[in-house]
């Protein structure tokens, strides 16, 4: 009787794994690893959306090495990598800075308005954030040249030259993501206990002694976060640069996301896309392998130091 | 005592310069919308302005489909997070409560998934949705926000249900609980903070989403928010600057609101998804 209950609650245990297992499953086969199967199949393909079925043919590796070979992808992930290292160097320089200094004590009662001005940006759409900053930079209505005429300054096509092109697309980029950072970076130096700052301050030990000593080492997990994530959010660019140069002047401030996005929608070559999209994918691992590699030899250095 | 005062004076400085740059566009946004064209088109801008002018918001929603654009954006939105829960919510009490072979694979591939850049969905997505009329189509989009939830979402419920004691679940079993009232009447109940974040996150991530919308969606009675948006900017190149910043502050609404209130959750929610990511 009683293995008999058993067995009856096992199965219907395993019957109840299925149904609550299942729906994720399908779903993520059907619309997840099926469709990217797709893509890598036909990134072996000539294959233009805008031609024929009978010209879809197999061609082997050619779109990887037309790719690779392409000065424009190489430019573009050349500005990619730039605009990400600029922009997630500033999200953490100026989110710890706002966050050191909205956590110290006398910054306490105006602390709770700022945060709340500074978090705004967090939560709105890229593309909202594109409009807005249009509005800015705006060659002659902008708000920008209409401060600089004020003043007295000539005003700037700030989107038609590169330099400056890409120097606010870095400002915009960083405006709307240093307020996330900000606020774990916040949380993360409330995780510092009081009484180690105060008894290094009895110490005598200057506050920049004390952030590079003590509070550095204890939240450096926080800012490994932030620099993986914002890393590998970044290096996807789109939305902003679509929008706000979509790709101008010229094509310098084309990202990687948008080089592949108009080879295959503008000039329809959806295989040669996929196999960029597939490239694209493989750096992204690479450099999530390296992050993970980097930081965990860095722990165990410094734990080797901690121990001698 | 006085290097102190000037220290708190540079601060004070530095504060406030980041603090204009942080506010100042969304003021800017503001005050634009409600400006009329001749405020706008003016060689010294104004900063200030005594009325609210509404005309910038009628006009747009009688010259533009914004209002049509807004209601796909609410409907696609809340289905995608709705759908996403329930789905998500399953698979993650699934994972914390049953262990079977291949369970750990299981769940590493839902991080792998997480991984994938959007450009490797956008491609397959246009052809095969082609081939199964549903480009152009609100349930298409959904689906395909719904994946792009899902592994994210997915991992969060893991971790929220792996706060919940086991032995809650065999007390309840020795109760005569079965696995679907276990489920709904005791983990979901004690998972309601996470259930908040994962929705705003989930929702959040649908309001914004852009790329794949832009390629799915083409004619203007399906399309959401952001290439309605978009579509102002680049396909009438003189959308006056005060239509744009009105529907600019129309797409901010929810992530405002959420922003000021929930601010709690969402950073927990980013944190809680990516450190163990």
């Amino acid at each position: 009787m009683k293995s008999f209950d058993g067995r009856k609650t096992n199965r219907s245990k395993r019957n109840a794994a299925i149904v609550f297992l299942a729906p994720a499953v399908v779903f993520l086969l059907l619309f997840s690893v099926i469709p990217m199967l797709y893509s890598f199949g036909i990134s072996f393909f000539r294959y233009n959306t805008s031609m024929a079925a009978n010209t879809i043919k197999f061609i082997g590796v050619q779109n990887y090495i037309n790719v690779l070979t392409d000065k424009q992808f190489l430019e573009s992930a050349g500005w990619t990598f730039t605009f990400t290292v600029f922009a997630v160097l500033l999200n953490v320089v100026l989110g710890m800075t706002l966050a050191v200094i909205l956590t110290t004590s006398y910054w306490n009662r105006v602390s709770k308005i700022y945060r709340t001005f500074f978090t705004m940006p967090m939560m709105i759409a890229p593309i909202v954030t594109a409009t807005i900053w249009k509005l800015i930079f705006s060659p002659v209505y902008g708000v920008l040249n209409g401060i600089l005429y004020t003043l007295g300054f000539e005003r700037v096509n700030w989107m038609s030259q590169t330099v400056t092109a890409r120097i606010a697309l870095i400002a915009v980029e960083v405006w709307a993501t240093t307020p996330l950072c900000m606020l774990i970076f916040i949380a993360a130096l409330k995780t510092v206990p009081d009484e180690i700052l105060e008894a290094a301050t009895i110490d005598g030990g200057s506050w920049v002694q004390k952030f590079r000593r003590i509070i550095l080492p204890l939240i450096r997990n926080f800012i490994t976060l932030v620099i993986t994530m914002r890393f590998m959010d970044s290096i996807r660019m789109f939305d902003i640069v679509y929008n706000l140069t979509n790709g101008g002047p010229g094509t310098s401030t084309e990202t990687l996301a948008s080089t592949i996005y108009k080879k295959a929608f503008r000039y329809y070559e959806v295989g040669e896309g996929s196999a960029g999209a597939i490239i694209f994918f493989v750096l992204i691992i690479l450099f999530s392998l390296m992050f993970m590699k980097l930081f965990s030899e860095k722990e165990e250095r410094t734990n080797r130091r901690r121990k001698a | 005592m006085k290097s102190h005062g000037m220290r708190a004076f540079l601060i004070l400085l530095g504060m406030t310069l980041i603090g204009v740059f942080f506010f100042f566009p969304l003021y800017w946004t503001f005050i634009t919308s409600f400006k009329t064209s001749s405020q706008i088109f003016v060689e010294k801008p104004l900063f200030i302005i005594d009325t609210l002018y509404l005309s910038n918001y009628i006009e747009i929603f009688q010259k533009t489909n914004v209002a049509t654009f807004f209601l796909n954006s609410v409907v696609v939105s809340g289905a995608t997070t709705v759908i996403s829960l329930v789905i998500a919510t399953m698979a993650g009490f699934g994972f914390c409560r049953y262990s079977f072979i291949g369970k750990n694979a299981l769940q590493n591939s839902v991080l792998i998934v997480r991984m994938i850049p959007a450009l490797v969905y956008t491609i397959p997505y246009y052809i095969i949705y082609n081939k199964l009329h549903l480009l152009d189509t609100i349930i298409g989009l959904i689906l395909a926000y719904i994946a792009f939830a899902l592994p994210l979402a997915i991992w969060l419920a893991i971790n929220f249900f792996s706060e919940i004691p086991k032995e809650l679940y065999e007390s309840a079993e020795i109760d005569g609980c079965s696995e679907y009232r276990i489920y709904s009447s005791i983990a979901l109940p004690l998972v309601k903070a996470g259930l908040v974040v994962i929705a705003i996150l989930v929702f959040i991530g649908a309001w914004n989403e852009f790329g794949l919308a832009l390629v799915l969606q083409a004619s203007d009675a399906k399309k959401t928010l952001p290439i309605g948006i978009a579509s102002m900017i680049q396909t009438h190149k003189d959308t006056p600057s005060g239509s744009l910043a009105a529907a600019g502050m129309l797409a901010m609404i929810p992530a405002v609101i959420l922003s000021l209130t929930t601010q709690k959750y969402i950073v927990k929610g980013t944190m809680a998804g990516a450190v163990k990511g």
